[in-house]
């Protein structure tokens, strides 16, 4: 799929803007804080509904105006698809898919994917579990709308657990009143573990092959999903994506910890306690990698998260590279290029184009940012 | 507000603490009342007075009514008292009624539990339905609390309450609305109806 045109008005800092974009390769150039980041946002807002960096929908909404509107023109291969979006402070977004006006914001879902690469995402093997519980989340609920749904009921029932574990804590209510809460935990936190396994399960063999391949053969990754309930030395199991199993698993713990949840006044079990284990040649990549590594297992990850949204979407998602081009050296730049050329749509943010390499340059589309405003040269 | 002269300011505060109504739209509501003939006015004051003062809990189901027991409770004749619906919200009872297909009486709790909120179990009206349940002629409570997690933690809370009593305890169904083509129905939708499927 591609983005061909996007248009912003009264969004972040551009009062009003018309980008076209049909090529496969793009690049937003300018200093910081111009707009690049922006540009980029605008398609993970039509995308998924949210922005990673907005809390309030405010935030995005140009200082002074009342609301803000994005849309994009996407060509995908069943036809094209036209996203509208309407961000308004204190209101929920309006948003129409082909003119036609969406009944929730969970269905927007699956008209517009994208992969983003930030410099965050350099944490994901080395930085603590949260990044990569956000990976997998983020991945899974831009293909599966059912997900989503347990995900966020998940989290609600775990908000309400946790008032009610404190609750009892001081003393304030009954360990009994924790039953009503079980069912419903036990069945949508393993739904979201079913989900994550079966994707760790795809990724993991597609991560491999990438990463043999920048690594000339010497190195073999493989990705490990662990669930809470596994102990720190305790081996991966089989039936991480057998329903039933899980749901056992998840109540023998529950059962296990109950007493201590009680102590402590907060949830221990429960898939907000997962974690993802790299492992190249056979050790964890987190404790024993170089950085370069490191480095190489984040790029063998991303490119293999465009691999996975592709088999389950059918066709490639729009790649979003934001600053992070200057992170890479050289022979993974190209190989990240040569990855996606031609055949995934990318968009890259860079405050120099001299952090890009010639070769690159010279088949992109250049767009320079300045307070808000696009230049394009020639 | 301050730019306003007493009177005008206090309707806007009023109006602005309603829900769904905020700062701009109270103060188009405001003067919209004060511009509009008297007697709709004083209509729109006297109706609000008179529901205040009027209404009141229903003894036997805790619905709103103007009289006690209200009507649906008063007439066992048309309605069939062995089967109790449990609803959150006084505004549910009328969205039953509609659909003319239940018989029986309703019990309404007035929210759902949730410890976030401080709401337990006790600050429902949930003793009042095990009062209605102490003689023995309620066979079924259908529990229809809303599909939300708050909802759902209530109807497995009053399943465990009422079951040991030794009455059926049943939940309505969510799913696939009837009529709809399923290519217009939500994925969400979509995908919980089909995880709940049942063997025919």
């Amino acid at each position: 799929m591609r983005v061909e045109s996007l248009s912003l008005q009264n969004f972040r800092n551009y009062e009003r803007l018309t980008l076209s974009c049909p090529d496969f390769l793009n690049v937003f150039i300018g200093q910081n804080a111009q707009g690049k980041t922006n540009l980029l946002e605008t398609m993970i807002v039509l995308a998924t509904g949210r922005s990673l960096r907005a809390a309030r929908d405010a935030e995005m909404v140009r200082w002074g105006a009342e609301e803000a509107h994005v849309s994009a023109d996407i060509a995908r291969e069943l036809g094209p698809v036209r996203i509208e979006m309407r961000l308004r402070a204190g209101v929920g977004k309006r948003v129409l898919v082909n003119g036609n006006p969406l009944r929730r914001l969970a269905d927007l879902f699956g008209y517009l994917n994208v992969v983003s690469f930030t410099p965050d995402d350099l944490q994901l093997v080395k930085g603590s579990p949260s990044y990569r519980r956000q990976f997998l989340d983020y991945e899974i609920a831009q293909v599966s709308p059912a997900y989503r749904d347990h995900l966020v009921r998940y989290n609600r029932v775990l908000k309400q657990r946790n008032s009610l574990l404190r609750a009892i804590a001081d003393g304030e209510a009954s360990p009994a009143a924790l039953e009503p809460w079980e069912p419903q935990l036990v069945e949508h936190g393993s739904r979201v573990i079913v989900k994550r396994a079966e994707m760790i399960a795809s990724l993991s063999p597609l991560a491999s092959e990438i990463h043999r391949r920048i690594t000339q053969g010497s190195e073999r990754l493989t990705l490990e999903y662990r669930p809470f309930f596994l102990a720190e030395d305790e081996p991966v199991e089989e039936g991480l994506q057998d329903l039933d199993h899980i749901r056992l698993r998840f109540v023998e713990k529950l059962h296990r910890l109950r007493r201590a949840e009680i102590q402590r006044g907060t949830s221990l079990v429960g898939p907000q306690r997962d974690d993802v284990l790299f492992k190249v040649n056979g050790v964890d990549a987190r404790i024993f990698g170089s950085q370069g590594q490191q480095r190489t297992t984040v790029l063998s990850c991303k490119l293999a998260e465009i691999r996975y949204m592709e088999e389950q979407v059918g066709e490639p998602p729009v790649l979003l590279l934001d600053d992070v081009m200057s992170e890479l050296d050289a022979s993974r730049r190209s190989f990240l290029v040569g990855e996606v050329q031609d055949r995934v749509q990318t968009f890259i943010t860079s405050a120099y184009a001299g952090d890009l390499g010639e070769s690159l340059l010279a088949r992109a589309r250049l767009f320079h940012i300045r307070q808000g405003q696009v230049y394009t040269p020639g | 507000m301050s730019q306003f002269v007493r009177p005008i300011a206090q309707l806007i505060e009023q109006l602005a603490q309603l829900p769904g109504i905020g700062p701009k739209t109270a103060q188009r509501l405001a003067f919209h009342l004060i511009s509009t003939k008297k007697e709709n006015a004083l209509a729109l004051a006297n109706a609000i007075v008179e529901a205040r003062e009027k209404l009141r809990y229903c003894s036997v189901c805790c619905n709103v009514t103007d009289e006690d027991p209200c009507r649906l409770c008063s007439n066992p004749v048309k309605r069939d008292p062995s089967v109790i619906c449990v609803v959150e919200d006084p505004k549910d009872v009328p969205a039953l009624e509609r659909t003319r297909e239940f018989k029986g009486l309703y019990h309404v709790l007035h929210g759902a539990i949730s410890p976030m909120d401080g709401i337990g179990p006790d600050a429902l009206r949930i003793k009042e339905l095990l009062r209605r349940l102490e003689d023995g002629k309620v066979k079924e409570v259908v529990v229809a609390t809303n599909p939300t997690v708050e909802g759902e933690a209530t109807a497995t809370y009053l399943a465990r309450l009422i079951k040991p009593l030794g009455v059926k305890v049943t939940r309505m169904a969510h799913g696939v609305p009837v009529g709809g083509d399923l290519e217009y129905i939500d994925e969400v939708t979509l995908s919980r109806a089909l995880e709940g499927r049942r063997e025919m």
